[in-house]
Protein backbone atom coordinates (compact mmCIF):
# COMPACT_ATOMS: atom_id res chain seq x y z
CA UNK A 1 0.00 0.00 0.00
CA UNK A 2 1.45 3.00 -1.14
CA UNK A 3 2.28 5.80 1.75
CA UNK A 4 1.39 3.01 4.23
CA UNK A 5 3.43 1.96 7.38
CA UNK A 6 5.05 -1.23 7.65
CA UNK A 7 6.02 -3.35 10.43
CA UNK A 8 7.28 -7.14 9.32
CA UNK A 9 7.97 -9.91 12.12
CA UNK A 10 9.67 -12.75 11.39
CA UNK A 11 8.91 -16.29 12.06
CA UNK A 12 10.57 -18.27 14.57
CA UNK A 13 10.09 -21.35 12.05
CA UNK A 14 8.42 -21.55 9.27
CA UNK A 15 5.08 -23.77 10.29
CA UNK A 16 4.55 -19.92 11.67
CA UNK A 17 3.18 -18.90 8.49
CA UNK A 18 -0.27 -20.05 8.31
CA UNK A 19 -1.19 -19.77 12.14
CA UNK A 20 0.47 -16.45 12.55
CA UNK A 21 -1.56 -14.74 9.29
CA UNK A 22 -4.67 -16.22 10.67
CA UNK A 23 -4.02 -14.70 14.14
CA UNK A 24 -3.44 -11.14 12.20
CA UNK A 25 -7.06 -11.68 11.16
CA UNK A 26 -8.54 -13.11 13.84
CA UNK A 27 -7.04 -10.10 15.97
CA UNK A 28 -8.17 -7.53 13.02
CA UNK A 29 -11.93 -8.81 12.97
CA UNK A 30 -12.27 -8.70 16.71
CA UNK A 31 -12.62 -5.42 16.05
CA UNK A 32 -14.32 -5.09 12.87
CA UNK A 33 -16.97 -7.45 13.28
CA UNK A 34 -17.74 -6.87 9.71
CA UNK A 35 -14.25 -6.76 7.86
CA UNK A 36 -14.51 -8.60 4.44
CA UNK A 37 -11.25 -10.10 3.52
CA UNK A 38 -10.05 -10.07 -0.02
CA UNK A 39 -7.15 -12.00 -1.85
CA UNK A 40 -4.10 -10.71 -3.83
CA UNK A 41 -6.62 -11.37 -7.18
CA UNK A 42 -9.75 -8.74 -6.07
CA UNK A 43 -11.83 -11.76 -5.08
CA UNK A 44 -13.55 -11.61 -1.76
CA UNK A 45 -12.71 -14.82 0.47
CA UNK A 46 -14.32 -16.34 3.66
CA UNK A 47 -12.63 -16.64 6.64
CA UNK A 48 -13.78 -20.26 7.56
CA UNK A 49 -12.13 -20.95 3.85
CA UNK A 50 -9.25 -19.51 3.52
CA UNK A 51 -5.90 -21.60 3.45
CA UNK A 52 -4.01 -19.39 5.56
CA UNK A 53 -0.97 -21.89 4.82
CA UNK A 54 -1.04 -20.88 1.26
CA UNK A 55 -1.67 -17.31 1.27
CA UNK A 56 0.47 -14.85 0.52
CA UNK A 57 -1.24 -11.68 0.44
CA UNK A 58 -4.55 -10.21 2.13
CA UNK A 59 -6.69 -7.46 2.43
CA UNK A 60 -8.80 -6.98 4.99
CA UNK A 61 -11.21 -3.79 5.16
CA UNK A 62 -13.48 -2.52 7.98
CA UNK A 63 -16.82 -3.74 5.54
CA UNK A 64 -18.54 -3.83 2.63
CA UNK A 65 -18.49 -0.15 1.98
CA UNK A 66 -14.70 0.29 3.20
CA UNK A 67 -13.90 -2.22 0.06
CA UNK A 68 -16.11 -0.34 -2.08
CA UNK A 69 -14.64 3.14 -1.10
CA UNK A 70 -11.26 1.74 -1.82
CA UNK A 71 -12.64 -0.04 -5.18
CA UNK A 72 -14.17 3.99 -6.22
CA UNK A 73 -11.37 6.27 -5.52
CA UNK A 74 -8.09 4.08 -4.51
CA UNK A 75 -6.62 4.91 -1.17
CA UNK A 76 -7.49 8.29 -0.28
CA UNK A 77 -7.34 9.81 3.78
CA UNK A 78 -10.63 9.28 4.79
CA UNK A 79 -10.36 5.32 3.72
CA UNK A 80 -7.05 4.89 4.14
CA UNK A 81 -7.77 3.75 8.41
CA UNK A 82 -10.45 1.28 7.03
CA UNK A 83 -7.93 -1.15 4.90
CA UNK A 84 -5.06 -2.93 6.40
CA UNK A 85 -2.95 -4.97 4.28
CA UNK A 86 -0.74 -8.77 5.34
CA UNK A 87 1.75 -10.10 3.18
CA UNK A 88 3.87 -13.78 4.04
CA UNK A 89 6.91 -14.89 3.25
CA UNK A 90 8.33 -17.86 4.15
CA UNK A 91 10.03 -16.27 6.82
CA UNK A 92 8.21 -13.09 7.93
CA UNK A 93 4.93 -11.40 7.83
CA UNK A 94 4.68 -7.62 6.67
CA UNK A 95 1.38 -5.55 8.01
CA UNK A 96 0.57 -2.41 6.09
CA UNK A 97 -1.84 0.10 7.91
CA UNK A 98 -2.78 3.00 6.97
CA UNK A 99 -2.41 4.53 10.02
CA UNK A 100 -0.58 2.82 12.78
CA UNK A 101 -2.53 4.87 15.35
CA UNK A 102 -6.04 3.98 14.88
CA UNK A 103 -7.82 1.70 17.39
CA UNK A 104 -7.97 -1.89 15.57
CA UNK A 105 -4.25 -1.08 13.75
CA UNK A 106 -2.61 -0.43 17.49
CA UNK A 107 -4.53 -2.97 19.18
CA UNK A 108 -3.25 -5.96 16.01
CA UNK A 109 0.37 -4.38 16.09
CA UNK A 110 0.49 -4.52 19.83
CA UNK A 111 -0.95 -8.52 19.55
CA UNK A 112 1.32 -9.51 17.10
CA UNK A 113 4.26 -8.24 19.36
CA UNK A 114 3.10 -10.04 22.39
CA UNK A 115 2.64 -13.24 19.99
CA UNK A 116 5.84 -13.40 17.94
CA UNK A 117 8.55 -12.07 20.17
CA UNK A 118 9.53 -13.88 22.70
CA UNK A 119 8.00 -13.18 26.19
CA UNK A 120 11.24 -13.22 28.18
CA UNK A 121 13.08 -10.37 25.60
CA UNK A 122 9.93 -8.39 26.19
CA UNK A 123 9.85 -9.24 30.17
CA UNK A 124 13.39 -7.75 30.57
CA UNK B 1 -25.94 -37.87 7.98
CA UNK B 2 -22.41 -37.43 8.31
CA UNK B 3 -20.16 -39.02 5.26
CA UNK B 4 -18.30 -42.06 6.28
CA UNK B 5 -14.53 -41.02 8.04
CA UNK B 6 -11.99 -42.55 5.64
CA UNK B 7 -9.54 -44.95 7.36
CA UNK B 8 -6.89 -44.17 4.52
CA UNK B 9 -7.42 -40.59 4.77
CA UNK B 10 -7.41 -40.76 8.81
CA UNK B 11 -4.30 -42.66 8.98
CA UNK B 12 -2.38 -40.11 6.81
CA UNK B 13 -3.81 -37.24 8.88
CA UNK B 14 -2.92 -39.22 11.93
CA UNK B 15 0.93 -40.10 10.54
CA UNK B 16 1.25 -35.93 9.17
CA UNK B 17 0.57 -35.02 12.58
CA UNK B 18 3.20 -36.89 14.12
CA UNK B 19 0.26 -38.87 16.60
CA UNK B 20 1.29 -42.57 14.82
CA UNK B 21 3.00 -44.01 17.63
CA UNK B 22 0.45 -42.84 19.74
CA UNK B 23 -3.23 -43.42 17.08
CA UNK B 24 -1.68 -46.96 16.12
CA UNK B 25 -4.14 -49.69 16.29
CA UNK B 26 -7.84 -50.31 15.35
CA UNK B 27 -9.62 -49.56 18.62
CA UNK B 28 -7.39 -45.71 18.68
CA UNK B 29 -8.33 -45.26 15.25
CA UNK B 30 -12.12 -46.45 16.22
CA UNK B 31 -11.83 -43.62 19.49
CA UNK B 32 -10.78 -40.71 16.93
CA UNK B 33 -13.25 -41.90 14.69
CA UNK B 34 -15.89 -41.88 17.52
CA UNK B 35 -14.60 -38.14 18.57
CA UNK B 36 -14.60 -37.08 15.09
CA UNK B 37 -18.60 -37.91 14.28
CA UNK B 38 -19.38 -36.26 17.78
CA UNK B 39 -17.73 -32.81 16.75
CA UNK B 40 -19.88 -32.83 13.29
CA UNK B 41 -22.79 -34.46 15.26
CA UNK B 42 -22.44 -31.50 17.96
CA UNK B 43 -21.26 -28.96 15.77
CA UNK B 44 -24.14 -28.71 13.71
CA UNK B 45 -26.61 -29.38 17.05
CA UNK B 46 -25.11 -25.99 18.28
CA UNK B 47 -24.44 -23.90 15.01
CA UNK B 48 -28.17 -24.30 13.67
CA UNK B 49 -28.90 -22.57 17.62
CA UNK B 50 -27.87 -19.54 15.35
CA UNK B 51 -29.85 -19.77 11.99
CA UNK B 52 -28.78 -16.28 10.32
CA UNK B 53 -27.16 -14.77 13.04
CA UNK B 54 -23.79 -16.06 12.07
CA UNK B 55 -21.72 -16.91 8.45
CA UNK B 56 -20.18 -20.31 10.12
CA UNK B 57 -20.76 -22.90 7.71
CA UNK B 58 -24.32 -25.12 8.95
CA UNK B 59 -22.55 -28.10 9.09
CA UNK B 60 -19.15 -30.09 8.93
CA UNK B 61 -18.23 -33.41 7.31
CA UNK B 62 -15.52 -35.16 7.29
CA UNK B 63 -14.87 -33.82 3.04
CA UNK B 64 -14.34 -30.79 5.31
CA UNK B 65 -12.27 -31.53 7.44
CA UNK B 66 -10.34 -33.06 4.85
CA UNK B 67 -10.38 -29.45 2.95
CA UNK B 68 -8.84 -28.01 5.81
CA UNK B 69 -6.21 -29.44 5.95
CA UNK B 70 -4.81 -28.62 2.44
CA UNK B 71 -4.97 -25.02 3.44
CA UNK B 72 -4.98 -25.17 7.04
CA UNK B 73 -3.53 -28.23 8.09
CA UNK B 74 -2.63 -26.59 12.20
CA UNK B 75 -6.11 -26.45 12.32
CA UNK B 76 -6.56 -30.15 11.32
CA UNK B 77 -3.38 -31.06 13.45
CA UNK B 78 -5.26 -28.85 16.72
CA UNK B 79 -8.07 -31.51 17.10
CA UNK B 80 -5.83 -34.47 16.25
CA UNK B 81 -4.23 -33.80 19.22
CA UNK B 82 -6.69 -32.68 21.33
CA UNK B 83 -8.60 -36.43 21.01
CA UNK B 84 -5.33 -37.50 21.25
CA UNK B 85 -5.61 -36.07 24.33
CA UNK B 86 -9.20 -37.41 25.14
CA UNK B 87 -11.06 -33.96 24.90
CA UNK B 88 -14.66 -34.52 24.70
CA UNK B 89 -17.48 -34.27 21.59
CA UNK B 90 -18.47 -31.27 22.83
CA UNK B 91 -15.06 -29.19 23.75
CA UNK B 92 -13.93 -30.57 19.89
CA UNK B 93 -17.12 -29.11 18.47
CA UNK B 94 -16.25 -26.01 20.77
CA UNK B 95 -12.57 -25.99 19.00
CA UNK B 96 -13.66 -26.10 15.24
CA UNK B 97 -15.95 -23.63 15.96
CA UNK B 98 -13.17 -21.50 16.82
CA UNK B 99 -10.88 -22.79 14.36
CA UNK B 100 -13.82 -21.66 11.56
CA UNK B 101 -13.56 -18.06 12.62
CA UNK B 102 -15.62 -18.08 16.02
CA UNK B 103 -13.77 -15.70 19.52
CA UNK B 104 -13.32 -16.92 22.82
CA UNK B 105 -14.66 -14.57 25.20
CA UNK B 106 -14.57 -16.65 28.39
CA UNK B 107 -12.67 -19.42 29.82
CA UNK B 108 -14.13 -20.90 33.46
CA UNK B 109 -12.55 -23.12 35.24
CA UNK B 110 -13.32 -24.58 38.51
CA UNK B 111 -11.11 -27.34 39.87
CA UNK B 112 -10.85 -29.27 43.38
CA UNK B 113 -8.42 -32.28 44.05
CA UNK B 114 -10.97 -35.44 43.95
CA UNK B 115 -14.00 -33.31 44.34
CA UNK B 116 -14.96 -31.47 41.26
CA UNK B 117 -13.72 -30.37 37.54
CA UNK B 118 -15.52 -27.85 35.56
CA UNK B 119 -14.69 -26.09 32.29
CA UNK B 120 -17.04 -23.83 30.49
CA UNK B 121 -15.81 -22.04 27.21
CA UNK B 122 -18.07 -19.42 25.77
CA UNK B 123 -17.15 -18.46 21.84
CA UNK B 124 -19.16 -15.75 19.87
CA UNK B 125 -20.08 -17.11 16.24
CA UNK B 126 -18.76 -14.40 13.93
CA UNK B 127 -21.09 -12.84 11.72
CA UNK B 128 -23.22 -9.30 11.08
CA UNK B 129 -24.98 -9.73 14.11
CA UNK B 130 -22.32 -12.27 16.97
CA UNK B 131 -24.24 -14.26 18.92
CA UNK B 132 -22.34 -16.53 21.94
CA UNK B 133 -22.29 -20.25 22.69
CA UNK B 134 -21.50 -21.91 25.79
CA UNK B 135 -19.47 -25.30 26.20
CA UNK B 136 -19.19 -27.14 29.39
CA UNK B 137 -17.87 -30.10 30.44
CA UNK B 138 -16.94 -32.05 33.57
CA UNK B 139 -14.63 -34.42 32.49
CA UNK B 140 -10.75 -33.66 33.37
CA UNK B 141 -9.01 -34.48 30.29
CA UNK B 142 -10.98 -31.70 28.28
CA UNK B 143 -8.16 -29.36 31.09
CA UNK B 144 -5.70 -30.28 28.12
CA UNK B 145 -7.24 -27.74 25.70
CA UNK B 146 -5.98 -25.05 28.30
CA UNK B 147 -2.30 -26.26 26.66
CA UNK B 148 -3.39 -25.08 23.16
CA UNK B 149 -4.32 -21.85 23.91
CA UNK B 150 -2.71 -18.66 21.93
CA UNK B 151 -2.03 -16.32 24.29
CA UNK B 152 -1.29 -12.66 24.02
CA UNK B 153 -1.34 -9.29 26.07
CA UNK B 154 -2.84 -6.19 24.85
CA UNK B 155 -2.34 -2.76 26.43
CA UNK B 156 -1.29 -4.96 29.44
CA UNK B 157 -5.20 -6.83 29.41
CA UNK B 158 -5.31 -10.68 28.74
CA UNK B 159 -6.05 -11.92 25.33
CA UNK B 160 -6.58 -15.37 24.64
CA UNK B 161 -6.69 -15.75 21.00
CA UNK B 162 -7.39 -19.10 19.67
CA UNK B 163 -6.54 -22.42 20.34
CA UNK B 164 -3.72 -23.76 18.37
CA UNK B 165 -0.53 -26.09 18.01
CA UNK B 166 1.65 -23.15 17.10
CA UNK B 167 2.45 -20.32 19.05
Amino acid sequence: MIGGHDVTFPFAHSGQRGPLLEAAVRSIRRHWKTAVLEGADGSAVEFHRLPFERVKELFVYRDQAALDDWNAYGATPNNERLMIHLLTKSDSMTIVVGAPDESTARHLLAEMQSQITNRMDRAA
Amino acid sequence: MTPSILRQDLELLVREAGLDKLINSEPRFQFVEKRLEAMFRIFRTRRLRHQERTDLPLSQSWADFMNQWSGNPHRVKLILNAIAAMCSGEMLAMLWMVQLGAEIRAIRVDYELEQRVELSVTIELPGDDPSNETFTSNEIWDLALLRFSALAEVNNLPVVSNFTMTH
